[in-house]
């Protein structure tokens, strides 16, 4: 008999990318490209932000207990509002860097306002790889709030990170591949 | 007060409105254009300057769209 079907693991560890896409960076982010996600304008903020203090997106579905009925033993459920969640960005800056470096790049761009953008995961892949067509990808809508500076911690570990939050304003793409 | 600029971001062929610090970020090309809606305040929605008008923008913008 054959054996059954066994997924080999993805592996995260040095394989989850995340990008920053300013608004209007897609055409359509149900549908993104590859050209889109290499423009000079997105943030590929993988080696920015902290592992620690950074959420990915994440949701919560309410569960909603269905009426039992007058003659039955059991209750069942039903699907109630599913409630989807941004987080906190924790991200390293070097405050003394030149504008426009490297050390204040994400800070220069995590600035919240009206304007919004997006956050584009990709997983499995390596981080050195570019974004290439047929790679998989998850798009969410996103605004940004303000960023602030804070040490990551009052002992001798502390460094200097930016912090904003993000919220997941519209539907998320499914896992499409970039065209 | 944040100062604003109208860019075209020469990559995609998208004008939007950035922050000036955002700049030095994108391959973009300052334009003399409003940033913000002068009736609302609002800033300005990206323009794809050559995709279809029913293009998706960012997650606010696509809010605005449906209400």
């Amino acid at each position: 008999m054959a054996l059954p079907s066994q997924p080999a693991p993805a592996l995260t560890f040095g394989r989850e990318s995340a990008y920053y896409v300013p608004t209007g960076g897609f055409a359509n982010y149900l549908a993104p490209t590859a050209t889109e996600l290499a423009a000079a304008s997105v943030l590929d903020f993988t080696l920015i932000a902290m592992a620690d203090g950074t959420a990915r997106p994440s949701q919560s579905n309410n569960r909603v207990q269905a009426g039992r009925r007058m003659g039955s033993t059991t209750q069942y459920e039903r699907k109630g509002v599913r409630q989807i969640q941004g987080g906190t960005l924790t991200y390293a800056v070097q405050p003394q860097a030149a504008a426009a470096s490297v050390g204040k790049k994400a800070f220069e761009k995590f600035l919240g306002g009206p304007s919004g953008g997006f956050i584009v995961q990709r997983f499995d892949v390596d981080i050195a790889t570019a974004p290439t067509a047929g790679q998989f990808v998850k798009v969410w809508p996103a605004d940004l709030s303000e960023s602030i500076l804070q040490p990551s911690s009052d002992d001798e570990s502390g460094e200097v990170v930016g912090q904003c939050d993000y919220f997941l304003t519209d539907k998320e793409s499914t896992l499409v591949a970039l065209a | 007060m944040a100062e604003w600029l109208r860019v075209k971001d020469k990559d995609i062929n998208v004008v939007r409105t950035i922050h000036a610090e955002e700049l030095p970020h994108g391959n973009y090309q300052v334009l003399k254009q409003d940033t913000h809606d002068p009736v609302t305040g609002d800033v300005l929605a990206p323009e794809h300057l050559d995709a279809p008008a029913s293009a998706s923008t960012s997650g606010s913008a696509a809010e605005k769209e449906k209400n």
